[in-house]
């Protein structure tokens, strides 16, 4: 019993040293603070961001391990070896993929809350411009991804990228691309691996708070959801490019769509593949000082709304609308609608936020739930044990789906696993007293 | 005594929400493990299967190969670890061979195995009088069927099966007995 005892009290020693040395490092200047709670999503569409970017890096390092950055076949076939023959490489492409969709769409949410929450005044000027520069580069990063491929879409959307390159200057497109095949691959990855996440790194640096708060059971579940993901959408291999043949057409990725969209116009390439993307961003810059009402509500700065909505409306709108009518032969998409439907929004939603207004001014204000304590007695127990009995029935799936080579039911059981981590951290937050 | 059954209450309560306490706590630490378990398996990532050499390869033509000669292949795959030697034996040596007994892979006259050294993965040099000498640490392999003759490799070389197409005259690889780098059972 006494040997017990002085054995925990070493391992206590060793602990307090490494905390104590940790202390002194670097590292021990971020602060993480996980809140037991179940906080408002809205609030957390940053984390998730930033998460999925990790979750990128952390999957991304072990496909180098695999591809080789070379034109045409060998970079294809090495995706092909890794997709086939590795084991969990085609769930690590997977979830690489969709951390880039997911950094893709929850950046945009968080950026649509932060603009109506109208969260860019005061000090946060600079971090909402350092916030659109991070949408700008992620997804620059995640277009040169898909570029790495050499399936036909990725040299479909090189030849679309480097072409938009020399519209605005020959030197862009040597920039890119260098001399060559060989130079084009090797440069599109060095981008891709290196270059840019060090901008991001940075940008990410200039972006978040001191302290940053973290909800675990949310963490937890975006991890979940991208396995899920994978499991029901499997990232694509495509055809293998073959210059002899001419590669059948797809449209670009989905955040891509709307300026596909208005590329169909034939409107000049310049206009609206640059430089109506580049006065977005600028102007999108520019809200903080753009907006110089003093008052935050919402009904308060009509024209915001208006603005926001309008948008957001319109953003998706091009996003199908690129999606009808791609032929072969595509056909042109009237310029005369591509205008008329956005005065069209843009009058319906001056119109409908007008009606609502007074609604909105008097909403009762919508009392916040008790984030905590909401259950209680031995409810939280027997939940946690079915979750227990789920993950114990979902990793038997995954087991059997692994042996048999079912990588999608892998996936999907193995993400199903990782959130019921999520429901029971946020089921055992619940369950402290009130 | 209604002190002492108060105080016995109030502790009892706090007893079953300590033990509830523990239970979550218990109960959440299995939750993260059974969701640790689906990542072990991950760390097959990093090894990949070495593809079976069963494929059947087209090597070179009868003609092509007169007796005395040695032709260089790579196979299964085409890396600097497949380098095998395709030796077509004079009758001499045949007869040299299953004199020694070392005739065992001898198809009409012609042996093949792979060449990385089974000591340490060295490429060995073309075949010369009855052996094959690897230049790293002197190993010396019988030029017949790769067994070690002298040398510090424990294992003879991998010997690739082969196949003539009587009509053609073509001769096809058909597998490998042993492993590359690894070296052969005797
Ligand atoms: S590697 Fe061939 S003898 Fe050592």
């Amino acid at each position: 019993m006494q040997k017990v005892e002085s054995l925990v009290g070493r391992v206590k020693d060793l602990l307090r040293w490494i905390d104590d040395r940790f202390n002194a490092t670097v590292l021990a200047s971020v602060k993480f603070d996980m809140p037991p709670t179940f906080s408002y999503v809205f609030s957390n569409l940053g984390m998730a961001t930033i998460l999925c970017f990790a979750i990128a890096c952390m999957t991304g390092l072990p496909l180098l391990l695999y591809y080789k950055p070379s034109p045409w076949d060998m970079a294809y076939d090495s995706i092909r070896f890794l997709t086939e023959n590795v084991a969990f490489g085609h769930l690590l492409r997977g979830i690489h993929y969709h951390a880039s969709n997911g950094m893709v769409l929850f950046s945009i949410i968080h950026a649509i809350y932060v603009f109506f929450k109208r969260l860019y005044k005061g000090r946060f000027d600079f971090l909402w411009i350092t916030g659109v520069l991070l949408g700008v580069v992620t997804i620059i990063l995640a277009f040169t991804g898909y570029t790495l491929i050499f399936n036909d879409r990725a040299v479909e959307a090189q030849n679309i990228m480097l072409g938009m390159a020399e519209t605005v200057h020959p030197i862009m497109k040597s920039l890119l691309a260098g001399t060559g095949l060989n130079d084009r691959a090797l440069r599109l990855y060095g981008f891709h691996i290196g270059i840019i996440p060090a901008i991001m790194l940075v940008l990410i640096g200039l972006h978040l708070p001191r302290s940053l708060r973290i909800s675990a059971p949310m963490a937890i579940g975006v991890v979940g959801v991208l396995f899920v993901a994978t499991g029901i959408f499997p990232a694509e291999l495509g055809p293998k490019f073959d210059p002899q043949v001419t590669p059948e057409f797809m449209p670009p990725e989905w955040y891509f769509l709307w300026v596909f969209a208005l590329l169909r116009t034939w409107a000049p390439v310049l206009w609206v593949g640059i430089a109506l993307p580049g006065a977005l961003v600028v102007i999108m810059m520019a809200i903080p000082w753009l907006d110089r009402g003093r008052r935050p509500k919402l009904t308060d700065r009509p024209e915001f709304a208006v603005i926001g909505v309008t948008s957001i409306v319109y953003w998706i709108y091009l996003t199908f609308r690129a999606l009808i009518g791609v032929g072969p032969p595509a056909q042109q998409i009237l310029p005369a609608e591509v205008v008329g439907v956005f005065l069209l929004i843009l009058g319906a939603s001056t119109f409908v936020l007008r009606l609502l207004t007074p609604w909105l001014k008097n909403k009762p204000r919508a009392k916040k739930k008790p984030s905590t304590g909401y259950l209680q007695g031995n409810l939280p127990l027997v939940i946690l044990a079915l979750v227990i009995l789920a993950q114990a029935a979902l990793l038997w799936a995954f087991s059997s789906a692994f042996i048999q080579g079912n990588t999608e039911i892998a996936a999907l059981s193995m993400g199903f696993v990782i959130i019921g981590l999520g429901v029971a951290q946020h089921v055992y937050a619940a369950s402290y007293p009130k | 005594m209604p002190e002492d059954n108060l105080n016995e209450e109030i502790e009892g309560e706090e007893e079953s929400k300590f033990s509830r306490r523990i239970f979550l706590k218990f109960f959440m630490g299995v939750s993260a493990v059974l969701t640790v378990v689906p990542f072990v398996p991950m760390i097959q990532y990093f090894f990949t299967k070495e593809t079976p050499g069963s494929t059947s390869q087209k090597l070179v033509n009868i003609n092509d190969i007169p007796p005395g000669t040695t032709h260089v292949f790579f196979y299964p795959g085409a890396e600097d670890k497949h380098r095998s030697f395709l030796i077509h034996l004079t009758e001499e040596e045949v007869a040299m061979a299953e004199a020694q007994g070392k005739a065992e892979y001898i198809t009409d006259g012609f042996v093949a195995y792979n060449t990385i050294c089974s000591h340490l993965q060295c490429p060995t040099e073309l075949p010369e009088h009855e052996s094959v000498v690897c230049p790293c640490h002197g190993a010396v392999f019988s030029k017949f069927d790769g067994s070690v003759v002298s040398g510090p490799p424990p294992r003879a070389l991998p010997i690739v099966t082969l196949e003539l197409d009587q009509s053609s005259g073509d001769i096809f690889a058909t597998g490998m007995i042993g492993n590359i780098g690894i070296g052969r059972e005797t």
